[in-house]
């Protein structure tokens, strides 16, 4: 079984397999509270993988990690407003997506410079297989060079395995141009696959 | 229960894959920590409002405990970025360059001032590495890439840096340094590239000290420099309009236009616009943006503007040039003055 099926099966359930209602602490005792568990459980559920889906969108850990944090203060200031706790995840969802946008708005110059000056050593030759860490590297530096909208519509359809109509909830726009940002997205980074060749795997 | 409903195509086990795979080498450091630290702090600040209501006496306590949290500026979402602890340099699985913003000089219609370009510079944990690593980025031979820009920096000016608690020291590399070729009134502006080079790299605002074979440096670049030099704020210093994004020479191929960068407090209005061989092709104002995280430090706290995706899919490929444009309205006299920063662009 490949890693992407793994995570989405765990993650379902791991979300909000805690009991908040049940053993709701005294929040004049400054102990937990509803929110402090809420939070505590959609990182230990979330952390992992939505700092990686950061990263794919920003291009560097150090940020993605500041960008997820933020996003779970926000969630954790929010919470008396968020009725449904369902609504938690998709919200923080939202939170790392528009915290990595903004992030990368004055960041933009920086990563397009260096994908520049990064290219010579990471195109291979043709006749040469694709290893490791320069793949990654070519794999990133081809979502740099993407549309914002098509980035994180690919990020979420294929690293968090989002359906259509979720994608669109989280970026705010339509699930017709959820599909052609998709579609044009797909079409820019298949060349790239093809190079890569058929034996990419994911249990690394 | 969750109701998938992707468009199934050929290619999406193995788009999948490449994107699983892009990311299996990040190993996100622990932050539940930090966190906790965050969300428990601001609910002690929140209950500053019903604390003197529901307990009495203990509000006293409870009420000083929260400005202590307010005041060291923990668990507000708004906090000023400078408040955090530097993360710049502290990525490992990524290989990735950081950001620098560095400091050059143009000249005005209204005499010379600075001008700041981002440049990628090696990444580093070590704060005084850090500055170094960006004020070579100074030197003659390194330089600009803004062909509008210069530098007033010798090769080899810069030896080492060392970063104390109150000023950030450095050691020039050569007499050059010293003299300076451009005379006083200009090599003022040289060494304030250098101050406000290191306090960007720094996120800090740190004095710096020059120094000369081991002894206090008391010229540089032709200026009579103190045993500490603070990053001079006079309104004739920056330019009061600035382009961080497009970088110079920048290819666009995706038929969107975004720019944005920095303005001086006092500026309203930036304009834009698009030329080709000096004719306008697109122009418009910029929206005013506040810059957060990590690239507020390296702006040193100014102002932003933006230009948020403007469409040029219809221009023909070719070079343009991108400017911006400021009226000063009396900050240094009656008179009105013109200030603008270009970029030249490729569209594919």
């Amino acid at each position: 079984m490949i890693a992407y099926a793994v995570a989405r099966g765990t993650a379902a359930h791991s979300a909000w397999g805690f009991g908040v209602t049940e053993t709701r602490p005294d929040a004049q005792s400054g102990g937990p509270t509803d929110a402090d568990a809420a939070v505590e459980a959609l990182y230990l559920a979330h952390w992992d993988r939505l700092v990686r889906l950061s990263v794919l969108l920003v291009h560097d850990q150090g940020m993605a990690e500041e960008i997820v944090q933020d996003a779970l203060v926000a969630v954790h200031q929010r919470w008396d407003r968020l009725t449904d706790p369902e609504k938690a995840l998709a919200y923080l969802r939202q939170a790392v997506v528009n915290r990595s946008r903004s992030a990368l708005r004055h960041r933009g110059v920086v990563t397009r410079y260096l994908a520049r000056q990064q290219a010579p050593e990471t195109a291979p030759g043709a006749d040469r297989p694709v290893l490791g860490d320069s793949r990654r590297r070519m794999v990133l530096d081809a979502l740099q060079q993407l549309p914002r909208r098509q980035r994180e519509v690919l990020a979420l359809r294929y690293y968090l395995d989002l359906s259509e109509a979720e994608i669109a909830e989280t970026l705010g726009i339509s699930r017709g141009a959820v599909k052609s940002h998709a579609s044009r997205g797909a079409a820019t980074l298949r060349p790239i696959l093809e190079q890569l060749g058929p034996d990419l795997r994911t249990d690394s | 229960m969750n109701p998938h409903d992707p468009i199934p195509e050929p290619g999406d086990d193995r788009m999948r894959a490449l994107f699983h795979d892009a990311v299996a080498d990040v190993a996100p450091r622990d932050g539940l920590a930090e966190v906790r630290r965050r969300t428990r702090a601001r609910r002690t600040s929140s209950a500053r409002r019903w604390a003197p209501v529901l307990v009495g006496a203990g509000a006293v306590a409870a009420t000083v405990v929260a400005a202590t949290f307010l005041v060291s500026g923990w668990g507000d979402d708004d906090r000023n970025p400078d408040d955090r602890p530097p993360v710049a340099g502290t990525s490992t699985a990524i290989p990735i360059t950081s950001a620098a913003g560095i400091y050059y000089v143009a000249d005005t219609d209204s005499g010379p001032r600075l001008f700041r370009e981002f440049q990628a510079i090696g990444t580093t944990t070590d704060p005084a590495e850090r500055v170094l690593l960006a004020l070579e980025r100074l030197t003659a031979d390194v330089g600009p890439r803004d062909p509008d820009y210069r530098t007033l920096w010798p090769a080899d000016s810069f030896a080492a840096v060392r970063v104390e608690d109150d000023r950030v020291i450095v050691e020039l590399g050569t007499d050059a340094a010293l003299q300076g070729s451009d005379g006083a009134g200009v090599g003022r502006y040289g060494v304030q590239q250098a101050v406000y080079t290191a306090e960007a790299a720094l996120g800090d605002a740190l004095p710096v000290s020059f120094e000369w074979n081991g002894e206090p440096a008391r010229q540089v670049l032709g200026l009579r420099v103190g045993a500490v030099v603070e990053r001079d704020r006079s309104y004739d210093v920056t330019a009061p309009v600035n382009i961080t994004d497009p970088a110079e020479d920048l290819a666009v191929e995706d038929g969107t236009l975004r720019a944005n960068g920095t303005m001086a407090t006092y500026v309203t209005d930036v304009d834009w616009a698009l030329l080709q061989g000096g004719q306008v092709v697109r122009d418009g104002r910029a929206l005013a943006v506040d810059i957060t995280g990590p690239d507020a430090r390296a702006t040193l706290g100014a102002p932003g503007w933006e230009i948020d995706e403007v469409d040029i899919s219809d221009l023909a490929p070719g070079d343009y040039v991108f400017v911006v444009s400021v009226t000063d309205v009396g900050q240094t006299s009656d008179q009105t003055a013109d200030f603008s920063d270009t970029r030249t662009i490729t569209v594919r």
